[in-house]
């Protein structure tokens, strides 16, 4: 498939050799001179009002310069995700305060205080003695959805969005007359990332009034409107720097500790580090509870008739983005199949538990479970192999006229048919056993950016060097997704050059074209369409500064690897052509471009799966797994591959270990990992993965996303094994059997 | 606080601490040895291993008190400035990295095991990687990369 020179290659994320050789410093590796440690006073409680604070004896002990609270900080009620400046509360609901007044979950905090070291700072919060008046609290979306439940905030009903999406067709008709209509009802429970990093920061407000931070975020941008917004200092004066991060996969989007550590820099003058326990870790971010009620009707043929949908996931105590994950969550609905009938509601409350935020799928992992567990149940009770039923009602490109793209969601549920050798496995008789097996799959989408719910534009710059070598300035936040790299790989294609002439300086807000994050699987799509469109800019330049230097026409001229060339006699290399400019045109070579994202494209996946059940001792072990994703175009398949392997796993522990356990009072008990279990290296399944190139225009060089399309799939494969294992029907995560 | 010394990739280190300070503690505070990292404090992620006279354990919950009188290797102590070790390499070549948060982690693991044993079987290696929690790579990769490591220090593959 491929004539092109770099893409399509396997490489390493930027900065490998420094991260094997352990010389990359992440934020909690890095100190600055005179650098203060802040610890934080948290929550006993789900829901309570902060009487007093006395902080007497904690002022006298060693070490401590500054202790900062509700009475203290800038009243001011803001969104932690602010993901563009002038948001206001219609865009994103602000119900965050630097220290609340009101605290609503167990953990939320109280107080900081910031000390010479990190124990002193910790035993000085020993010695805090706080006053609550405790409130009723509200720990679930029943109890939330009651009408007569206390509000958890006094500027909001608990129903933070109640949004009927766009009806197609006549729902109620179709039900009236389908030959069979299922109803069912599905739940996942709260989850966390997991990144091996936790969040960390070191803010420093100098003497000249500027602030620096120094965070792991996947959006310095939007971190740096926060703090403009909270402190009312002008963007000139805040720099994010955003430094290696270890892991992030949408926990790292929200400016959820640089506030607190930019308002003890601003106390003390001093640089300020915070860095999140584990425990610190479970609290700061999840993914959204939901429970789905999908009621679909179908022929008798298998054909999909109607489809209605009534979603409700959790955001916890604070809004955050909790309105477009309940959009983000509806709109996949429309992507997936032929249904000449969908209806979908979607809400999201308020509960007094943990703020939840982006996860990897933003909604796709809730609505995908519920959806391809109830096709499952649907295509056994009509008598219809599932594939069969997921062929014959896939979405393809003839069905929604190119409105997105080239969809290739048939290819790969084909060609993972293929290689799982579905239509063997499946006539397996089973014997009768303790151990019995089963298979499963599903198929699932998710986006490439945000177009329509937000502005998305990305900018680059790309710099010409003396030697001929070039340096990219990017706003693109690196996290293990290998976003950089992709958009060195788009450059050196484009311009014809060597990977190892292109370096790149990253995510600085001083310093890097303006940039809204990396999330929504933006990374190939837009980040790498920038990358693109400078790269294109660039070659122009080049090619205009030839012709005057060779004194030939740009249309008769070509670029070879490391230069333009116009016919035998004369050439030139790059370093040529930019001396060139600066000695005899006394100009820089350097341009800026900035893309905006054209239009919906959907990436595609379909998973299947092969478990084990043990029905003694009700053990479920995963053995082989096949992954098929159409991708647009492989650009680093190394980098893909792993990507992909890397979903799966979340996905595992998703479906079959992680939940969050709630105590009655509203305390996260399992907030440890050795009581909260992801997948380690001896759980995995044998994996098989391949991917189907749809060259995607206007994607670059057709490329579309992976990151969390690979995650999408996961759960309800597994749990569509495991019901074909046991002939029963699951309906909540993680998957249990009694 | 006392004077204490420890072995550490291959040199006498001399410093002031707390002999309840843990081996994590003292390495990246007050060595500046920051390839070790801290990920939960619990002994539960093995983001924090080290070699301790050559076997791979977490420093996170290693005294530095019960670590005297051994020797201590991270993965700065594995390479020269010349030479990478293999499985630094192979690593890196096999895309067994992704974040690279918990890279250091899964290298002494693994670094350990190839010490004792220059031909491991697939589930040897999955057993000596076993408490080393990923959450990028899904594990893939990283086995493939030991696995590799392993048939360089054989001398069947080279660089």
């Amino acid at each position: 498939m491929s004539d092109l020179r770099i893409i399509g290659s396997s490489q390493p994320v930027t900065e490998a050799w420094n991260k094997v050789t352990g010389k990359t410093k992440f934020t909690a590796d890095m100190k600055m001179d005179g650098m203060l440690y802040a610890k934080i006073l948290r929550s006993p409680y789900a829901h309570a009002e902060i009487l007093s604070i006395d902080t007497t004896v904690a002022e006298q002990m060693p070490g401590v310069r500054a202790i900062a609270h509700c009475f203290n900080t800038p009243d001011v009620r803001y969104n932690r995700i602010l993901k563009n400046y002038d948001y206001t509360d219609e865009q994103q609901l602000s119900t965050e305060y630097v220290y609340p007044k009101v605290v609503r979950f167990v953990g939320e905090r109280v107080l900081s205080i910031a000390a010479d070291t990190e124990k002193q700072a910790q035993d000085a919060l020993s010695k805090v003695a706080v006053k609550y008046k405790v409130l009723p609290a509200i720990l679930s979306i029943e109890e939330a959805l009651n009408e007569d439940a206390i509000s958890i905030h006094p500027h909001h009903s608990n129903l933070l969005c109640d949004k009927q999406f766009a009806e197609r067709g006549n729902v109620a008709e179709a039900f009236q007359s389908a030959d069979f209509v299922f109803e069912d009802t599905y739940e996942t429970p709260i989850v966390n990332h997991v990144a091996i990093e936790t969040h960390a920061v070191i803010a420093h407000y100098d003497s000249e009034g500027k602030a620096t931070i120094i965070t792991p975020t996947q959006s310095a941008f939007s971190v740096r409107s926060v703090l403009s917004r909270i402190f009312g200092l002008s963007m000139n004066n805040i720099r994010v720097i955003k430094p290696p991060i270890g892991g992030a996969f949408g926990a790292k989007i929200p400016a959820i500790l640089e506030p607190q550590a930019l308002h003890l820099s601003m106390m003390t003058n001093r640089p300020v580090k915070i860095v999140f326990t584990r425990k610190e870790e479970f609290l700061a971010n999840t993914r959204h509870a939901s429970k789905i009620r999908i009621k679909t009707a179908v022929s008798k043929e298998g054909k999909l008739l109607a489809q209605e949908i009534d979603s409700v996931i959790n955001t916890g105590a604070h809004a955050a983005d909790g309105v477009n994950v309940a959009g983000a969550l509806a709109s996949k609905a429309f992507y997936m199949y032929q249904i000449p009938n969908l209806k979908v509601r979607s809400r999201c409350v308020f509960t007094n538990l943990p703020s939840a935020g982006a996860m990897r799928g933003y909604g796709s992992p809730q609505i995908f479970f519920a959806q391809q567990s109830q096709f499952r149940k649907i295509a056994e009770k009509i008598g219809m192999d599932f594939v069969d039923f997921q062929e014959s009602n896939a979405i393809t490109k003839e069905y929604h006229k190119g409105e997105f793209g080239n969809t290739f969601l048939l290819e790969c549920i084909q060609r993972g048919r293929e290689l799982f050798h579905w239509d063997e496995r499946i006539k397996e008789t089973k014997v009768n056993s303790d151990v019995v097996r089963g298979i499963g799959m599903s198929v699932a989408c998710h986006g490439n950016g945000v177009f329509k719910s937000h502005r998305d534009f990305a900018g680059i710059t790309l710099k010409a060097n003396e030697d001929g070598t070039f340096s990219m300035h990017t706003g693109a936040h690196e996290m293990g997704t290998g976003v950089i790299k992709t958009q060195m790989m788009i450059v050196a294609e484009i311009l014809n050059i060597d990977l190892d002439q292109i370096t790149y300086v990253e995510c600085d807000t001083d310093v890097v074209p303006h940039n809204i994050g990396d999330y929504a699987s933006r990374g190939v799509y837009v980040q790498g369409n920038a990358a693109l469109k400078s790269a294109e800019k660039m070659k122009e330049v080049l090619f205009d500064l030839a012709s005057q230097y060779l004194h030939i026409a740009p249309e008769n001229l070509d670029s070879y690897v490391g230069g333009i060339i116009g016919n035998k006699l004369k050439s030139a290399t790059y370093s040529d052509l930019i001396l060139f400019a600066h000695r005899d045109l006394q100009k820089t070579v350097q341009v800026e471009e900035s893309y905006a994202n054209e239009g919906i494209r959907m990436s595609y996946g379909a998973h299947f799966a092969e478990v084990e059940v043990n029905v003694k001792t009700k053990e479920i072990k995963v053995l082989d797994y096949v992954a098929v994703h159409d991708v647009g175009r492989v650009m680093n398949r190394s980098v893909l591959e792993g990507q992909l392997h890397g979903g799966i796993q979340m996905g595992l522990g998703y479906a079959l270990s992680e939940e969050y356990i709630i105590g009655k009072d509203g305390k996260i008990e399992n907030a440890h990992l050795k009581k909260y279990k992801v997948f380690h290296a001896k759980d995995m399944p044998n994996i098989t993965v391949d991917f189907i190139e749809s060259i995607d225009l206007p994607g670059p060089f057709g490329g579309k996303s992976i990151g969390e399309c690979a995650t999408n799939p996961v759960a309800p494969a597994i749990s569509n094994a495991v019901a074909n294992a046991l002939g029963l029907d699951f309906t909540a995560l993680p998957v249990k059997i009694n | 606080m006392e004077v204490f010394q420890l072995q550490v990739n291959g040199e006498t280190k001399t410093f002031l601490a707390e002999g309840e300070w843990t081996v994590l503690h003292v390495l990246r505070e007050v060595l500046g040895i920051t390839s070790v990292k801290p990920g939960c404090l619990t002994g539960d992620c093995g983001a924090c291993k080290i070699i301790l006279d050559g076997r791979a354990v977490n420093s996170c919950t290693l005294l530095l008190k019960k670590a005297l009188g051994k020797s201590v290797v991270t993965v700065e102590g594995i390479s020269t400035a010349k030479e990478l070790h293999p499985l630094q390499t192979a690593f890196v070549e096999k895309g067994a990295l992704q974040c690279g948060y918990c890279t250091p982690g899964f290298i002494m693991s693994a670094y350990a095991l190839l010490s004792e044993n220059n031909n491991p079987t697939k589930d040897e290696i999955v057993e000596a990687i076993q408490n080393n929690i990923c959450r990028c790579t899904g594990y893939v990769k990283i086995v493939e990369a030991i696995e590799y490591a392993a048939s360089i220090m054989r001398g069947e593959d080279h660089v």
